[in-house]
């Protein structure tokens, strides 16, 4: 079971967190969103969404393309090859480890 | 939050997302409120006149573009990965049986009359078929259930001949019936969509 334990910890935690994972998950399905429809789906508050965006772009996970739609601004988000396989990656593993945790049993440790 | 609940989370993100431009179902109502409206006023008052129809049928499609404009501006915009093909050519059958019951009726308008309907039908079936991905979403369920309508009004008329006072009320009830069958799907679409965001949200702040 420290084997199961050793790839929980070793997790990514740039993808783990659930409000980047929810971003990273639904752009994986599509070629861009926008951030309004990241807003909705999330239900986080701007500035958090932001923040998280941010934190992505930095990893290199996402790109961030800011345009202006007439006169308003718009920000379309598309994932980065790395990130494409950072979240593919991270969904393996997590169901490696329920497989896996499904195995365990408490009483032989 | 628990694997089984990221799990769902993951189902979830993954399926609206996909589906999401298909939740905008509002812009179906126009569509649906012209055949509500030239159906439901022939038995009333007659047939709608042909600059009438062309007067509203342009209405209906600066409301179709003022309610997209609308959805991207409160819900956002997503791009999808790849063509709906499926979806698309369902519309394109559904446009294609229009066409066949259309120039059917239209033997009571004369050969000009049918000859315009017919190259505007294929121009706005293909100019859909290739927006349709980006811009139009459309309701799968509402298409099919609209070519269904309009393949039995079809042969409905070819079975019942060109009577032209038949073919108004006939006219009139197919009509309806594909309004209401798009007003109600749209609506549908878009009280789903409201919900499926509602649940999908993570909820989590930094």
């Amino acid at each position: 079971m420290s084997e199961v334990f050793e790839k929980l910890s070793g997790l990514d935690r740039l993808v783990h967190e659930p409000a980047r994972l929810a971003v990273l998950t639904a752009l994986s399905v599509c070629r861009k969103a926008d951030f309004m429809y990241l807003l909705r789906l999330t239900g986080l508050t701007k500035g958090n969404l932001s923040t998280h965006l941010t934190k992505l772009e930095a990893g290199g996970l996402i790109r961030i393309e800011k345009k202006f739609v007439g006169r308003k601004p718009n920000t379309m988000l598309a994932l980065t090859r790395k990130g494409r396989t950072a979240v593919e990656k991270h969904w393996r593993e997590l169901d490696e480890l329920r497989a896996s945790s499904r195995d365990w049993d408490p009483t032989e440790e | 939050m628990v694997k089984a609940e990221r799990n769902a989370m993951n189902r979830d993100l993954r399926h609206i997302t996909q589906i999401f431009p298909t939740f905008l179902g509002l812009r179906l109502v126009p569509a649906g409120a012209f055949f509500l409206i030239v159906g439901g006023a022939s038995p009333l008052v007659g047939p709608v006149p042909t600059a009438a129809q062309a007067v509203l049928a342009v209405l209906a499609v600066a409301a179709i573009w003022w309610i997209h404009l609308w959805y991207r501006r409160e819900f956002g915009v997503v791009e999808p990965a790849r063509l709906g093909w499926s979806r698309s050519w369902m519309f394109l059958l559904g446009l294609g049986v229009a066409v066949l019951a259309m120039s059917l009726g239209a033997r009571s308008f004369g050969g000009t009359t049918t000859l315009v309907l017919l190259v505007v039908l294929t121009l706005f079936a293909t100019a859909v078929l290739y927006a349709l991905p980006r811009t139009l979403g459309g309701g799968t369920m509402a298409v099919a259930l609209v070519a269904a309508v309009v393949l039995l009004g079809a042969i409905v008329i070819m079975a019942m001949g060109s009577d032209p006072l038949r073919f108004n009320y006939l006219g009139a009830f197919f009509s309806l019936a594909i309004g209401v069958v798009l007003c109600a799907a749209g609506v549908a679409e878009h009280l789903s969509m409201k919900q499926a965001l509602h649940g999908a949200g993570t909820g989590d702040d930094v």
